[in-house]
């Protein structure tokens, strides 16, 4: 039976028979995740996207079409984490955004609003790559149109939108070679492959009609992690908190009990505090007991987006946010002139709702963001559109790029005058990191074993040897160019302050007409890194 | 007319015999040591005696008593006196002079404040030098003078903020010393203070800074004069000029080092610029 409308019910099935899938699947795709770094959470990160999307579908109490996609893509954006993750919310609120103003959906609107949503998820990443799910998207998209011209049946489309798909998934390694020398398919291609098919297997199992909305509760709690989250967590909560002993990590312990994308910030007299809850006073109560409490905003999500004033006025010409991982650096970016710091970086992606918190809480009216690191960039991107304050995102994809960038911000200089000069110095750092590898693996023509040591630079491996004390001399040698002056060395949090100057001396040896510097920076990802100038 | 300027203004011998300019020294003060600015001690001399110290240098401003004794000998002979010093917002010399001027009702002598210090202050010294040797009036070389103090962009750079932030010598300045990464502070002279303006990490980018600088001044200005000086870091400041001079419209008017008294408080290895629109056409 041909299905030629979507209801919005039916829409709604459809997106979380897509989500149940992803979520099934999420260790898979954890495993296969190689690149743009094997770090190991493209499953992870799509299926936090995905579920907070269900969270927002779950909370409706109207369902009609418009209010679906607008709850949809409201949700895709706030949850966006990582790179597949912010590609897919992407797709969702630009499919949103297309079928908005319409009651039920036909084939042509799935694919144009479909085609269209591919499209603005190409403007949001920082370099494209092809052999990604941005290739899957858009090879289906390409393809769902061509469909639509020939079928008006949705079942149809949306079985030659899958067979698009899983060609384009195989074909990734023959894109992407770092996926060919590790031997799996782009994770991120796979789980957006997985969501279609979802939809495919509700589409052609399942009539509109015998279809209790109850039963998609069961879909937000197929994956393990979700099992926290009955709540819908719609209020964003913000306060400042003066005490005399105020502890960042315990005060995060606390309010994760009562809500998620906890942002704590500050020091042991004084906390500025961002969570997501569906308690506001439960939340603001105990806190009043740890200190004194002030600066209290409370909004409901649902409704922030276009009802959010920014009232305060603001004599600051700029304000600087930046997202870091690691208290070492974290302190660094303080000392240097950044207003907030929001916790993130290539292992723990914050989600837009953090970064568009972290605008609205600054001081000025005109926001520079230092997002320094690549995955990050889309999401920041994305809370720059979102705020009605004016947000400027500079192409910062390191820590050290970062931090060059905020030492040329100058506190009374004009707006634009502190971007253009930020964006220059940005560029004038080159950065670079020793980590250990996760598995066995050629990458780059470099084999690398498990627990070796491996240098980075520019996205690629650049060397691997058993020691951390032959692989960073390596590293920066292949960084180094004659007019550089100076080496910066950061080290990460298991690396002992002893073992740190030893690698100083070895480096101060290694290039003597250089100076060698050591800072700690508290990564987790990385023993070191190491940045050049 | 005689013109007396103090040690600060860091003009070289040859310069002050050459143009019959007299200098009021300051004072240095190092452990228990002390030593009159430029007299007892020439700038390379003075890093020296820096480099082996292990204690923090001071300075005192000249009192008026050696005001009074250096104009003396030229209200005598009837000549009228400019008398123009290190800024007012960094030393009590001015005030000195001041104090002084007032014990000889009657006399011709002007005292200005330069609201600037070292290569800048020789700047305005120089000028008023040409100007009283075309014939003009004590007054109209004191009001040009006074005019062209705050006209003249100040530039410096140090190797740490430590010298100038110990010496009391720099407002502004807490978000350049919270920075915990090094960096080459670039400093302004503005109203006669001291300001720190930029973070720069490399030697490289702040020359390149100081190049940008001159040449936005020159595109706008057309004619610029310069004066340069810098404090035991000569090689760096030779490979600096021979940038800046290449700048169309820079004539540069005077190369200095920066002696004891302002060494004392920027620290050693300070390099800086100092331009204004010549005015002199």
């Amino acid at each position: 039976m041909a299905i030629l409308y979507l209801s919005a019910k039916r829409f709604r099935l459809c997106v979380l028979a897509g989500a149940e899938l992803v979520f099934k699947n999420r260790d898979h795709l954890n495993k296969i995740n190689v690149f743009p770094v094997p770090d190991g959470d493209t499953g992870s990160n799509m299926s936090m996207t995905l579920m907070a999307v269900v969270r927002e579908i779950e909370a409706l109490q109207d369902v009609s079409l418009e209010t679906t996609v607008k709850a949809i893509a409201w949700g895709a954006l706030m949850g966006a984490r990582g790179n597949s993750g912010i590609i897919l919310a992407q797709i969702l609120s630009g499919v949103a955004e297309g079928i908005e103003g319409k009651d039920r959906l036909s084939a042509e609107d799935v694919a144009s609003s479909f085609s269209r949503a591919v499209k603005k998820a190409y403007k949001a990443i920082l370099h494209p790559a092809e052999g990604t799910i941005l290739t899957v998207v858009r090879e289906t998209a390409e393809a769902a149109v061509e469909a639509a011209k020939t079928t008006s049946d949705l079942a149809f489309l949306i079985d030659e939108m899958v067979k698009t798909a899983r060609v384009s998934v195989e074909r990734t390694p023959e894109l992407l070679p770092k996926l060919k020398e590790a031997g799996v398919v782009d994770a991120g291609g796979l789980g957006f492959l997985y969501f279609l098919e979802g939809m495919l297997y509700l589409v052609r199992g399942v009539t509109i009609d015998d279809v209790p909305i109850d039963d998609e509760k069961e879909l937000a709690y197929m994956s393990g992690e979700a099992s926290g989250h009955q709540l819908s967590y719609r209020y964003c909560t913000e306060f400042v908190l003066k005490g005399s002993q105020i502890s960042e990590d315990a005060l995060k312990k606390d309010l994760s009990l009562k809500g998620d994308s906890i942002v704590v910030v500050g020091d042991s007299r004084l906390a500025r505090v961002h969570i997501h809850t569906g308690q506001p006073q439960e939340v603001l109560q105990y806190a009043s007991a740890l200190g004194h409490v002030s600066s209290i905003k409370v909004d409901d999500m649902l409704v922030q987006h276009t009802s959010r004033l920014v009232s305060q006025k603001s004599t600051k010409a700029s304000s600087v946010v930046a997202i870091v991982l690691g208290d070492g650096f974290k302190e660094i970016f303080y000392n240097a002139g950044a207003e907030l710091v929001v916790d993130g970086g290539p292992t723990q992606n914050p989600s837009t709702m953090d970064i568009v918190s972290a605008i609205e809480t600054v001081e000025s009216l005109n926001v520079i963001i230092l997002p320094n690191h690549k995955n990050i960039y889309p999401s920041a991107i994305q809370a720059a559109e979102m705020t009605t304050k004016q947000a400027t995102v500079l192409k910062t994809s390191s820590l050290p790029e970062g931090i060059s960038a905020l030492l040329a911000y100058m506190d009374e200089a004009p707006y634009e005058e502190n971007v253009n000069r930020m964006d220059q110095a940005s560029q004038q750092v080159k950065s670079g990191e020793v980590l250990v590898a996760s598995r066995d693996v050629t990458l780059g023509g470099i084999l690398v074993k498990t627990n070796d040591f491996i240098g980075t630079y520019k996205g690629e491996i650049q060397c691997s040897f058993a020691s951390i004390k032959e692989t960073l001399p390596v590293l920066v040698k292949r960084m180094h160019e004659p007019s550089d002056e100076i080496i910066t060395l950061f080290f990460g949090d298991t690396v002992k302050k002893s073992d740190a100057e030893t690698m100083q001396s070895i480096l101060q040896m290694s290039f003597p007409d250089k100076a060698v510097e050591l800072y700690y920076g508290g990564q987790s990802h990385a023993h070191y890194i190491v940045s050049v100038e | 007319m005689k013109i007396i300027t103090d040690s600060t203004a860091d003009l070289t011998k040859e310069f002050i015999l050459k143009h019959n300019i007299e200098i009021v020294p300051l004072t240095i003060h190092l452990g228990d040591k002390s030593w009159k600015d430029y007299y007892d001690v020439e700038p390379d001399g003075y890093y020296e005696l820096l480099r082996k110290s292990s204690a923090f240098p001071t300075t005192s401003q000249p009192t008026p008593q050696d005001f009074v004794n250096a104009y003396s000998p030229f209200v005598e002979k009837g000549e009228p006196i400019l008398s123009v010093h290190l800024s007012s917002k960094l030393s009590g010399t001015f005030q000195s002079a001041l104090l002084a001027r007032s014990q000889f009702a009657g006399a011709r002598i002007e005292v200005v404040d330069s609201l600037q210090a070292s290569f800048a202050l020789s700047m305005i010294v120089i000028i008023c030098d040409e100007k009283a040797n075309q014939g003009a009036s004590l007054e109209e070389v004191a009001d040009m003078a006074r005019k062209i103090g705050p006209q003249i962009e100040t530039y410096f750079s140090v190797d740490s903020l430590e010298y100038l932030h110990r010496g009391g010598r720099i407002g502004k300045a807490q978000a350049f010393l919270g920075t915990l990464m090094k960096i080459k502070p670039l400093l302004k002279v503005v109203n006669g203070e001291v300001q720190p303006i930029e973070k720069i990490r490399t030697r490289d980018r702040l020359m390149n800074r100081f190049v940008e600088l001159v040449e936005q001044a020159a595109q706008e200005h057309s004619q610029l004069l310069l004066t340069v000086a810098e404090s035991d870091n000569s090689d760096v400041m030779t490979e600096l000029l021979g940038r800046l001079e290449r700048i169309p419209g820079v004539s540069l008017v005077f190369r200095g080092k920066i002696g004891g008294v302002i060494t004392s408080h920027t620290g050693p290895g300070a390099l800086g610029i100092a331009f204004v629109k010549d005015i002199r056409q």
